[in-house]
C-alpha cells in the first residue's frame, strides 16, 4: 500500500468515525457541581463542597476563598481545610478555618486530577445576613 | 517542563515496551526453536534497556512533582517528593514500579545469564504498574479496572510486538537464512494475534476515553495525534505485510528484510512518540 492511499483510508475512516459522535466530558478535572452553587445566596455555610469530574488529588489541590468587604477591599479568608470525601475522590470538601460572615466571596481552584493532569477555574457565591 | 515530560514518556515507555517484549518473544520463541533462538538475549542490551528505564521513572516523578507543586523548586523538594509517593494516585503506583525496576536491574546486573522466568516475570510486573497511569486513572470502581486490565494486554501486545522486531533484528544478524525463515514465520503467525489485540483494545481504550468512536474534534488536538499513531501503526502493519509476503519467496532478502523491520520500529516509536504527546492532552473538550 502506498503512502497516499494509506493517508486517504485514514482520513476517510476517521471522517467516517467523526460523523456518528456526541461529545462528553474533558479528561482534566473540571468543576461539575458545587455547593454553595455558583451565584447562589446562602446562609453561613460550614463547608464548600466542590463535585469534580473526575478524582482529585486532595494533597495538591489549591483553594482560595476571596471576600470582597463592605468597603469594597478584597480579603483573602485564611487558607481552608481540604480534603477528598472518603468515599468519593470526585467530590472536595473546603472547610473554611472560620465561619463565611455575610457578604460575597470568590472561590479559586487549582486542581490536580487523579491522572495528574492540572485545571484551574473560579465561581462566586453570597452569604446573606 | 512539558515537552520534558513527554520526552520521558517516550524513553521510559520505549525501554520497558522493549525490555518486556525482548524477554517475552525470546521466551516464546525459544521453547519452539531450540537451536536457533535458545543464545541468550544480549545481557548488555536488556541491562541498558533497564537503566534507561529507571532514570526515566526518575525523572518522570521529578517532573509530576514539580508539575503538581507548581515550580521546580518545590518539585524536587524531598517533602513534595514523599507527598507525591505516599498521597496520590500516581505515585502510590509509582513506587512499586520504580522498586520493581530496581530489582530487576539488580538481576541482570547480578548475573551473567539471569533466569529467564525471573527476569520474564519482573519485566512483566514492570509493564502493569505501567497500566494503571495515564489517561485509565480517571475511570473508578469496576469499570476503572476493566479499563486497566484492557490497557495491560494493549501494553503487553505493543511490547511483544516491538521488542519482538528488537529480537528479529539481533537474531537477523548472525543467523543463516533457512533458519531465519522458520524463526520468521513463528513470529507472523504470532503477528497475527497481536494485531488482533492491539486494535481491539486500543478501539475499546479510544470509546472509553472520548465516549465516542473518534474523539471530537477529529482533527485538531487529541483526535489529530491519535489519527497521526493510527497511519503509524497502519505503516507497521503494511510493513508487517510485505515482510510476510517476502517469506514466500525461495530466496529470503536478507538485507531489504532487515531494512524493512529497522523502519517498522522506527514507526512504532513514532507512534509511542504520538501516545506520549496523547498523555498530556485531554481527549475531550470540557462541555
Amino acid at each position: 500500500m502506498s503512502a497516499p492511499s494509506l493517508k486517504h483510508l485514514c482520513s476517510a475512516l476517521t471522517l467516517l468515525a467523526s460523523l456518528t459522535i456526541s461529545s462528553l466530558a474533558s479528561a482534566h478535572a473540571h468543576l461539575e457541581s458545587q455547593l454553595p452553587a455558583a451565584d447562589s445566596a446562602v446562609s453561613s455555610p460550614k463547608e464548600l463542597r466542590l463535585k469534580f469530574s473526575e478524582g482529585v488529588e486532595e494533597k495538591f489541590t489549591k483553594i482560595s476563598i476571596t471576600s470582597v468587604a463592605a468597603s469594597g477591599k478584597n480579603l483573602v479568608e485564611p487558607v481552608p481545610g481540604i480534603a477528598t470525601d472518603p468515599a468519593d475522590k470526585k467530590i472536595l470538601i473546603v472547610t473554611p478555618a472560620a465561619p463565611l460572615a455575610a457578604g460575597e466571596y470568590k472561590v479559586e481552584w487549582h486542581a490536580v486530577s487523579v491522572d495528574t493532569h492540572k485545571s484551574e477555574g473560579s465561581y462566586s457565591f453570597t452569604v446573606s445576613p | 517542563m512539558q515537552t520534558a515530560l513527554i520526552a520521558c514518556r517516550l524513553l521510559h515507555f520505549w525501554a520497558v515496551l522493549m525490555l518486556f517484549g525482548l524477554c517475552f518473544s525470546h521466551t516464546l520463541l525459544a521453547s519452539s526453536l531450540e537451536p536457533v533462538a535458545s543464545r541468550p538475549l544480549s545481557v548488555r542490551l536488556t541491562r541498558t534497556l533497564c537503566i534507561l528505564a529507571l532514570l526515566s521513572a526518575l525523572a518522570w516523578l521529578l517532573l509530576i512533582a514539580a508539575s503538581m507543586a507548581g515550580s521546580w523548586v518545590e518539585g524536587i523538594e524531598p517533602d513534595t517528593l514523599l507527598l507525591v509517593l505516599t498521597h496520590t494516585a500516581f505515585g502510590k503506583v509509582w513506587i512499586w514500579h520504580i522498586g520493581l525496576n530496581a530489582v530487576l536491574l539488580m538481576v541482570l546486573m547480578k548475573a551473567s545469564s539471569p533466569s529467564r522466568w525471573l527476569r520474564l516475570a519482573l519485566a512483566f510486573s514492570l509493564l502493569a504498574t505501567l497500566a494503571p497511569i495515564g489517561h485509565v486513572a480517571m475511570f473508578d470502581g469496576l469499570f476503572g479496572q476493566l479499563m486497566i486490565f484492557n490497557q495491560l494486554i494493549h501494553l503487553g501486545a505493543v511490547g511483544t510486538w516491538l521488542g519482538g522486531l528488537g529480537l528479529l533484528l539481533s537474531l537477523l544478524s548472525r543467523t543463516a537464512a533457512a533458519d531465519m525463515r522458520a524463526v520468521l514465520l513463528r513470529f507472523s503467525g504470532l503477528g497475527y494475534v497481536l494485531v488482533a489485540l492491539i486494535i481491539a483494545t486500543g478501539l475499546i481504550n479510544v470509546r472509553a476515553m472520548s465516549g465516542s468512536l473518534w474523539p471530537q474534534p477529529a482533527f485538531s488536538g487529541f483526535g489529530l495525534i491519535l489519527g497521526v499513531k493510527a497511519c503509524m501503526v497502519l505503516g507497521m502493519l503494511a510493513l508487517a505485510l510485505c515482510n510476510r509476503l517476502m517469506l514466500n519467496r525461495r530466496d529470503l532478502p536478507m538485507k531489504v528484510l532487515r531494512n524493512s523491520i529497522i523502519l517498522e520500529s522506527l514507526f512504532g516509536i513514532a507512534a509511542l512518540l504520538a501516545v506520549s504527546l496523547l498523555g498530556t492532552l485531554p481527549p475531550m473538550q470540557a462541555g
